[in-house]
């Protein structure tokens, strides 16, 4: 009879997370990661349509704004990753108000009552 | 759907329009890049979305259908096959972002990419099914044209048109007309009814059933965006088409987007390089030269070289010599239709056809590629005068090959 195999383990290995790069801003552990895998899924998608069209993943990070705040320097959004995006986050001081208009503007009734 | 999840939804979608409407004011400044944001989704004391950016001229240079229009249930249509991977990528995002631990899914079990670019078609191909007035849950346009361009009849691949349009539309007339209108689902007998097309006379079909044989008349106006054609190019290959522009091409039910064969301000450049040729009716001349070539089916090679003459001449026992011809494009369909490179001078005269180039064997070849286009390539580098090869091969590829872009390549 064959005697049994010897039960042999790799060494535990911890995972290693990915320090956030320094000065950005981190809301949850795996932000970079995140923005890691959709790079390279973009990457996939848009480089076999077209080797030219050099897609770019950012992401953004909007502050949620409690009832009464109003401070628009508080609410400025955020780049979260890559902390080097190149995109000038001053222009986005108004989205949220902004975005509480286009709410108001759309036409829900007909969207909502037909959307599955 | 819950009230609170009602105004998440408003709140999101409106946050989005917000974001979008930044960005297109910082790409219209930049010119570069067009970016695309995704649906914001609150994690912590953030909502938090991705944005995608993508070369603004690339995505120009592909054909699309008008943009920004809706489904009646208020989503975005796509507009082309790039905006509907687009929004494929960014559902995916979503999706993710609104795991219990967001992002999880994207790292451990993200879609591939085909599956990924398959379902970009199918949402492409909901744009005409919207247009024809069907459901785009019933229509399954993208399927069924896959499984109809899969299947032979008689061992023959499908090759034909089907013009996709309501009944009695102004710009089509039928030849005669089917008393039962057969269902486009009913694969193996469309393709049985495909198989009756010809070049000028296709199938008529309203998206659910194909009706009549007819063919296209009068002008249409490409703003109605109800006349689609779907051609069957070969076996398992199917272009989705619109005024003339092929808005995807899908090959073995994967969807992709039409290659320009070639690049016009880049073969004027490489004639700028190469001849030091600017004079703009020789360049249009030898333009026209190439692009008949490049329409060749079966492939064709075309040498431009300053020597034509003396190549022809030390050539002559390995081709077949002809009286000194500026090449027109009817000449050049006749003379590229046999086997062998056809000599041609920076002005467009031909000197001899069918010649089996010479040349030294490099470290350049690949074997990859076929005969036509490593003989080019050796030939341009053994030859010691100026001289471009444009090869053409079967499979569609067109390449330019010069001294200075085989230096380029190392």
């Amino acid at each position: 009879m064959l005697s049994p195999l010897p039960l042999v383990s790799a060494p535990p290995v911890a995972p290693t997370m990915p320090l956030p790069a320094p000065g950005s801003q981190v809301i949850w552990a795996y932000q970079s990661r995140f923005q890691q895998a959709a790079q390279a899924i973009a990457n996939g998608i848009f480089d076999t349509l077209d080797d030219d069209l050099a897609p770019d993943v950012l992401l953004m990070g909007i502050p949620v704004a409690e009832p009464d705040q109003q401070n628009e320097d508080v609410l400025a959004a955020v780049c979260l990753e890559p902390a080097d995006c190149g995109l000038d986050f001053a222009h986005f001081g108004r989205v949220l108000a902004r975005g509480q208009e286009f709410q108001l503007r759309e036409p829900w009734g007909l969207i909502l009552t037909v959307s599955r | 759907m819950s009230e609170e999840m009602i105004r998440r939804k408003q709140h999101s979608i409106g946050l989005r329009l917000a974001v979008q409407e930044v960005l297109d004011k910082v790409d219209s400044a930049d010119k570069k890049r067009q970016s695309f944001a995704g649906i914001p989704i609150q994690i912590g004391d953030f909502y938090v979305l991705t944005v995608l950016r993508l070369s603004r001229k690339v995505l120009r240079t592909h054909p699309a259908l008008t943009p920004n229009r809706y489904y009646t249930d208020g989503r975005l249509l796509a507009s082309s096959l790039g905006l509907a991977a687009v929004l494929r990528f960014h559902e995916e995002c979503v999706k993710s972002l609104t795991e219990p631990e967001p992002g999880s899914g994207m790292l451990l079990r993200h879609r591939e990419t085909d599956e990924l670019l398959r379902a970009a078609g199918k949402l492409l191909m909901d744009t005409p099914a919207q247009a024809l007035g069907i459901s785009p849950a019933t229509a399954k346009l993208f399927a069924t044209y896959n499984t109809i361009s899969s299947l032979r009849y008689e061992g023959a691949e499908g090759v034909g048109k089907m013009y996709l349009a309501k009944r009695r539309h102004p710009n089509l007339e039928e030849v005669f007309a089917l008393t039962c209108p057969t269902p486009l689902t009913d694969y193996r007998a469309v393709r049985k009814l495909l198989e009756m097309t010809t070049s000028d006379v296709s199938l008529l079909a309203d998206g659910e059933n194909v009706y009549a044989l007819g063919r296209p008349i009068g002008h249409y106006d490409p703003s109605r965006e109800d006349l689609f054609v779907i051609n069957f190019v070969t076996h398992y290959a199917w272009e989705f088409q619109h005024d003339g522009k092929v808005l995807m091409r899908t090959t073995y039910g994967n969807p992709s987007l039409p290659r320009a064969r070639l690049n016009r301000s880049q073969f004027r450049k490489d004639l700028r390089r190469t001849f030091d040729l600017t004079a703009p009716e020789k360049v249009e001349r030898l333009w026209d030269v190439v692009l008949e070539a490049s329409r060749q089916k079966h492939g064709t090679l075309v040498v431009v070289t300053t020597e034509a003459l003396a190549e022809a001449d030390r050539l002559k026992l390995q081709c077949t010599l002809i009286e000194p011809v500026p090449l027109t494009p009817l000449i050049t369909r006749l003379v590229t239709s046999i086997d062998g490179a056809v000599l041609v001078d920076p002005e467009s005269y031909c000197y001899s056809i069918g010649v089996i180039l010479d040349g030294k064997a490099s470290g350049r070849g690949t074997s990859t590629r076929g005969a036509r286009y490593n003989s080019a390539i050796r030939y341009v580098e053994s030859s010691p005068y100026p001289c471009m090869a444009i090869v053409v091969s079967e499979d569609g590829m067109v390449d330019v090959i010069t001294k200075e872009s085989l230096a380029e390549e190392e």
